[in-house]
C-alpha cells in the first residue's frame, strides 16, 4: 500500500519548509519511471523534473503553480504547501509508487553566529538550538526583568527594551540621586571596593540578548521585548519596592502611580530571601491572577528551606543544575522547586573548554565597559526558564500563563538525579507542544513517579520517592500494594496531593533484612490514586540485597549498548588491574556503544559516584563501534576513571547504563 | 560612550578560573570560603566567596607585629530584604606597603558587626 510521509497537511500553519510544488517519489521494488501511468500523471497534473535511474524521481505539481506560501500570508487551505502535499498524496496512490513526499528542505539545528555562542554550553543542554528551529521568539511577548536595572547601551539589547521603571524608593539604595522614577538604567549597586554587580544586565542577556547578530552572546529568546523594572540597589532591595515592581510589571495599580503601556506576559525574579513574606505573596498572587507568569530563583543556600518569592504557589520556582545536569552545589533543593535549569558551577570546567562552567551573558562595569561574563547561581537558572516561557508564548500566543507553566513542567526532562524527582526545562519539547496545539492543558491528572526503580543496595533501609500530578485536577491517594507481597517492605504515602497541580506526595519506604537469607529480593509496588471519577496507577520496582555484595570490587563489567535505546545488548566481565582486557564472541552485526565500569554498590548501574567508568574511545566523545559479520574488532582500548559525580557520556547520563544479571 | 571589550575579557576569565592558593592555619572561621595569595609585587589578594549579592568586603585594619601581619576584614552583610541569587566573589587587595617585610599574613574576618575570627594564614 503506498504511503505518503507526512500523510496530510499539518493542522495549523506550521508547514515545514519545502521546495514549492516539488514531490519526491520512491518507486516500488523493480519499478521505475517507465512504469508510471502517463494518463494518471496527466490527470494529476504532475510533470517529471529529474531522476531517470535509481529508486527516486522528482515531479512538479501544476496544481501548486500561482499559489502563495503560508509564510507569505496564504491560508493553509489555499497555500502552495497544501497543494504540494495534495500532489504527494496523489502520487503516492499511483501504481508503481511506494512512497511520495513533498521535497522538504532539511536543515541543521539553528546555530546562531554570535561570537561567543560556542561558550554557551547551557543552551544545547536544554535543547535550545532545536527549539530555535521552531521559534526564535516574538516581539509581541514582553518579559519583565525585576532586578538591578539594565545597562541599556549594551549592543546585545539593541531594539529590545520596552517601558520600564525604577521602583527603588530610597535614593541611597538607588544611587541615582532620586527615588522612584521612569528610568530603570542600572547606575550600579556599587559595593565598595568590589564594584557593582550589574546583575540585571546579565540576567536580561540570558533571557533576550540579540541572537544570530554576529556579535556577543545569544539570549534564549531573540525577539521578545524586555521590560526592565529596577528594584535592587546597594545591599539588595526592600519588600515594598519589589512588591510594587511586581504590580507595575503586571499592569496593576501600585505605589508608584505609574503603569506600563502594556503589561508583561512573564516576570523574571533572580532574587530572593529566606522565609515566606506575606506582602510578597500578595503581590505575586495578584500578578498571577492578572495572567502573568512569574518565574523566580530558588536560592543559593544549599538547603531544602523555601525562600521568597520562589516558594509561593503562584511562582514558578527554578533550581540550578551544572554542566552534567546534576544539582549545582549551591542550589537550594526545596520540594517547592518546580523545574530546573542551567545555573552553572564555576568551581569546575567539566567540558574542558578552558573556562569555568558558568552561564555566559552580557555584563558591564563601573568604568563603563561593556563585555560578557560567566556567572553562576540560581539567578542564572531562572532567566533560562523565563526565556523558554517567552518562546512558548511566541509559539502559541493564545496560551495563558497557567498553560505555559503546565507546558514547561509537563514537557521537561525527567529521569535525572535531581532532588524530589526534579525535571530539567526542555525548550524543544515545550515549544513543540505549544506549536502543535498539544500544549493545551491536560484534561486529566497525570500521575508521575520520580524513580521507576528503587534499589536499597545491601545497606540502605530508608528511601523516599517523589510522586506528582503533572496534569490537571486533584489526585488523592487510594491504596498501594506490592506484587508479590513481601514481609520485608513497609511504606506509606505522605502529603496527599492537594489542589495545586505542582505539589506532590512522597512515598517513604522502609526495608527490614532481619532474619533473611543472603541474596537479592525484589517486588513491584503499585500505587493507586483517584480524581473522584477515575483511578490512576503507577508502578515502581523495589530491589534489596541481603548480605554483602556478591560483586567483587575489582570486577569490571564491559557492555555493548544499543546507541539509540541504550539497552545493554552484550556483557562480559573482566578483572581490574593496571590493565584490563576483554573479549566478546558471537556478537550480532550492528552498531554499539562500548562502555565499562565497576558496580561495587551492586545496584546494577555503572557510573555511580565513586565507581570506575569508561567508554570507547572516551567518556566525553563516545563513538559507536560497527560490528561486521566475520570481522574481529581488535584493540578497542580505553581507560577507566573514578567518577567524582555522575557524569554524562556524550548526551547521556552514564548511570543509564545497566549491567545484565 | 562605553567601550566594548570582547575577547580580552573572556581571556581574563579563563585565567581567573584557577583557584587561589591557600594554606591551612589555626582557623576558627565558620563563614563563607576564603582564599588568599601573594602577588609577585608583594600585594596580598584575599577573596571571599558568598552565595548572594548584597555583600561587601572592606579592610578594617592591617597591623604588623614582627614577622606577622594581622589583616582584619569585615564582610558586610546585605541590608536589603531580598538580594540577587548569584554566587559572588569579593576580592580585596592589601598593598605590599601595608604588609611591610612580614613573612606571614593572618586574615581575620568579621561578619557584619560580629567578632573577628581567624579565617586563614598565608605565608609569603
Amino acid at each position: 500500500m503506498p504511503q505518503v510521509a507526512p500523510s496530510a497537511a499539518p493542522s495549523n500553519s506550521s508547514f515545514d519548509p519545502m521546495v514549492p510544488g516539488e514531490v519526491v517519489v520512491w518507486f516500488e521494488e523493480g519499478k521505475g519511471l517507465a512504469d508510471l501511468d502517463v494518463a494518471q500523471l496527466d490527470a494529476a497534473g504532475m510533470q517529471w523534473v529529474r531522476g531517470q535511474t535509481g529508486p527516486t524521481a522528482v515531479f512538479h505539481a501544476q496544481r501548486a503553480e500561482g499559489k502563495s506560501s503560508v509564510r507569505d500570508g496564504a491560508t493553509d487551505a489555499d497555500s502552495v504547501e497544501k497543494a504540494t502535499c495534495d500532489a504527494a498524496d496523489a502520487m503516492a496512490a499511483m501504481t508503481g509508487v511506494k512512497v511520495a513526499s513533498p521535497n522538504y528542505l532539511m536543515q541543521a539545528f539553528t546555530q546562531p553566529n554570535d561570537t561567543f555562542y560556542d561558550k554557551q554550553w547551557h543552551y544545547p543542554q536544554i535543547k535550545l538550538p532545536q527549539a530555535w528551529d521552531v521559534t526564535q521568539g516574538s516581539s509581541n511577548v514582553i518579559v519583565a526583568v525585576l532586578d538591578t536595572g539594565i545597562v541599556s547601551s549594551h549592543p546585545d539589547f539593541s531594539g529590545r527594551l520596552v517601558g520600564g521603571f525604577d521602583m527603588i524608593s530610597n535614593p541611597q539604595i538607588a544611587r541615582d540621586g532620586d527615588g522612584r522614577d521612569g528610568d530603570p538604567e542600572d547606575v550600579g549597586d556599587l559595593i565598595t571596593p568590589q564594584g557593582s554587580s550589574f546583575h540585571g544586565t546579565h540576567v536580561a542577556g540570558t533571557i533576550g540578548a540579540n541572537g544570530n547578530d554576529g556579535q556577543g552572546v545569544a539570549g534564549v529568546d531573540w525577539n521578545c521585548k524586555l521590560m526592565t523594572v529596577r528594584v535592587l540597589g546597594q545591599g539588595g532591595g526592600t519588600i515594598d519596592d519589589i512588591a510594587n515592581g511586581i504590580l507595575y510589571a503586571a499592569g496593576i495599580p501600585n505605589g508608584s502611580g505609574a503603569l506600563p503601556p502594556q503589561a508583561a506576559d512573564i516576570i523574571n525574579m533572580s532574587l530572593g530571601g529566606p522565609g515566606l513574606n506575606p506582602v510578597m505573596e500578595q503581590a505575586c498572587n495578584q500578578a498571577a491572577a492578572a495572567g502573568v507568569l512569574l518565574v523566580a530563583a530558588a536560592g543559593n543556600d544549599n538547603t531544602a528551606n523555601p525562600s521568597s518569592p520562589a516558594a509561593f504557589d503562584s511562582v514558578l520556582s527554578v533550581g540550578a543544575v551544572d554542566l552534567v545536569k546534576a544539582r549545582a552545589p549551591y542550589s537550594n533543593f526545596s520540594p517547592t522547586i518546580d523545574i530546573w535549569a542551567p545555573g552553572g558551577d564555576m568551581s569546575a570546567d567539566r567540558n574542558g573548554d578552558g573556562f569555568p562552567d558558568g552561564v555566559l551573558s552580557t555584563m558591564a562595569d563601573d568604568q563603563g565597559n561593556l563585555f560578557f561574563k560567566f556567572e553562576n547561581g540560581t539567578s542564572m537558572a531562572s532567566p533560562h526558564v523565563a526565556g523558554v516561557a517567552a518562546l512558548v508564548k511566541a509559539a502559541d500566543p493564545n496560551l495563558t500563563a497557567t498553560q505555559i507553566r503546565q507546558i514547561l513542567i509537563g514537557n521537561s526532562e525527567g529521569g535525572l538525579s535531581l532532588p524530589n524527582a526534579g525535571r530539567l526545562v526542555d525548550a524543544l519539547a515545550a515549544v513543540q507542544a505549544a506549536s502543535t496545539g498539544q500544549g493545551n492543558p491536560p484534561s486529566a491528572p497525570v500521575l508521575t513517579v520520580g524513580e521507576a526503580v528503587v534499589d536499597f543496595g545491601d545497606t540502605d533501609t530508608n528511601r523516599s520517592v517523589a510522586l506528582a500530578n503533572n496534569g490537571t485536577g486533584n489526585l488523592e491517594f487510594v491504596d498501594g500494594f506490592a506484587t508479590p507481597p513481601v514481609p520485608w517492605l513497609a511504606g506509606d504515602v505522605f502529603e496527599v496531593i492537594a489542589g495545586n497541580n505542582i505539589d506532590g506526595d512522597e512515598l517513604r519506604l522502609v526495608v527490614d533484612r532481619t532474619g533473611m537469607a543472603n541474596g537479592v529480593e525484589q517486588t513491584t509496588i503499585t500505587l493507586n490514586y483517584t480524581d473522584g471519577a477515575n483511578t490512576f496507577s503507577t508502578n515502581l520496582d523495589v530491589r534489596m540485597q541481603v548480605g554483602a555484595s556478591t560483586v567483587a570490587p575489582d570486577t569490571v563489567f564491559v557492555l555493548l549498548v544499543d546507541p539509540v535505546t541504550l539497552e545493554t545488548m552484550y556483557q562480559t566481565e573482566t578483572a581490574l588491574g593496571a590493565n584490563f582486557s576483554f573479549a566478546m564472541a558471537s556478537v550480532d552485526p550492528g552498531r554499539y556503544l562500548l562502555v565499562a565500569g565497576t558496580d561495587r554498590d551492586n545496584d546494577d548501574f555503572l557510573g555511580d559516584e565513586g565507581e570506575l567508568f569508561g567508554a570507547y574511545p572516551s567518556i566525553d566523545t563516545p563513538i559507536p563501534v560497527d560490528v561486521v559479520a566475520g570481522q574481529d574488532l581488535p584493540n578497542l582500548g580505553f581507560g577507566l576513571q573514578e567518577l567524582a559525580t555522575v557524569q554524562t557520556l556524550g548526551n547521556q547520563n552514564v548511570r543509564t547504563f545497566r549491567r545484565l544479571n | 560612550m562605553r567601550a566594548i571589550l570582547l575577547a580580552p575579557m573572556l581571556l581574563a576569565f579563563a585565567c581567573a578560573s584557577a583557584e587561589l592558593a591557600s594554606t591551612e592555619g589555626d582557623v576558627h572561621w565558620q563563614g563563607p570560603p576564603v582564599a588568599a595569595s601573594y602577588a609577585a609585587n608583594g600585594d596580598l589578594k584575599v577573596v571571599v566567596t558568598v552565595r548572594t549579592g548584597g555583600h561587601a568586603l572592606v579592610v578594617q585594619e592591617v597591623e604588623r607585629s614582627g614577622e606577622v601581619a594581622d589583616v582584619r576584614l569585615q564582610l558586610q552583610m546585605p541590608t536589603g530584604d531580598l538580594v540577587t541569587q548569584v554566587i559572588t566573589k569579593l576580592p580585596i587587595v592589601i598593598p605590599a606597603k601595608d604588609l611591610g617585610d612580614t613573612g606571614e599574613a593572618r586574615i581575620w574576618l568579621a561578619q557584619g558587626d560580629g567578632d573577628s575570627q581567624l579565617a586563614l594564614a598565608v605565608e609569603r
